[in-house]
């Protein structure tokens, strides 16, 4: 069978409307064991924060407007305290305290933005760290 | 050309031999950036296109477990998008870079 091209693909996928960006945005790719987390939908640039943790920012202004967070899993796999901090007796990850957790390392305010941005938002301590 | 579930392809520079060869980007990954309404990203595939296949600069080993065989290809993209996925110019005073795994799959 032969593979469809990335410009083919993105064709087929335009020929139906794209919803429009809501905020807040999420997604935890098991794949890459990166977060990616969206609050903003301003055309944005990388820049590398630090081993973990790289932020995008606005073309227009520098604003924050989102970060992806490399290596959560193996992370949470690799440091017991970090794990035991981020887990409560729910089961669930509050992802805005793993920007306040980071913030300890790299002491920087946009962190702690990130952090009070996705305060509420959760996921299952399994997805990150799968028992197999 | 070989398929490779779950991925489209790409035809980039082979930095080893100075030809071309395949690289691929999962699915998901597209449909991702479009069904949550990132024009910008979703159209960024282009200038993946443009600097896999002429970059500036490849780089191979990234400064992180697990990749130290990846690759990165550096460029100038010709254009970067709005949010409306129309072309604008690119940023001034920025490189466009695209990473690629061992097993040339392309990641963020």
């Amino acid at each position: 069978m032969a593979a469809l091209d990335v410009i083919g693909f993105m064709e087929k996928l335009e020929a139906t409307e794209a919803p429009p960006f809501t905020s807040p945005q999420w997604r935890y790719g098991a794949e890459e064991d990166a977060l990616t987390f969206y609050f903003r939908n301003e055309e944005s640039y990388a820049h590398r924060l630090n081993e973990y943790v790289t932020i995008f920012l606005a073309f227009d202004g520098d604003q924050l407007v989102g970060c992806q967070v490399k290596g959560v899993r193996r992370r949470l796999k690799s440091d017991g305290q970090f794990a035991v901090s981020l887990v409560g007796q729910s089961g669930k990850v509050e992802i805005g305290m793993i920007f306040h957790l980071l913030a300890y390392d790299t002491p920087d305010p946009r962190l702690v933005e990130l952090g009070q941005r996705a305060k509420g938002l959760n996921v299952d301590a399994s997805e990150l760290m799968p028992s197999s | 050309m070989r398929a490779r579930p779950g991925c489209s392809s790409l035809v980039g520079l082979d930095p080893v031999t100075g030809g071309t060869k395949e690289y691929w980007v999962e699915n998901d990954l597209i449909q991702y950036f479009y069904k949550l309404g990132w024009q910008h990203k979703f159209k960024a595939l282009h200038s993946v296109k443009e600097v896999i296949g002429q970059p500036a600069v490849v780089f191979r080993g990234l400064c992180r477990d697990g990749q130290e065989e990846a690759m990165c290809f550096a460029g100038l993209a010709s254009h970067r998008y709005s949010n409306h996925g129309a072309e604008l110019p690119p940023p001034h005073g920025m490189t466009f870079v695209v990473y690629v795994r061992s097993d040339d799959v392309i990641f963020r």
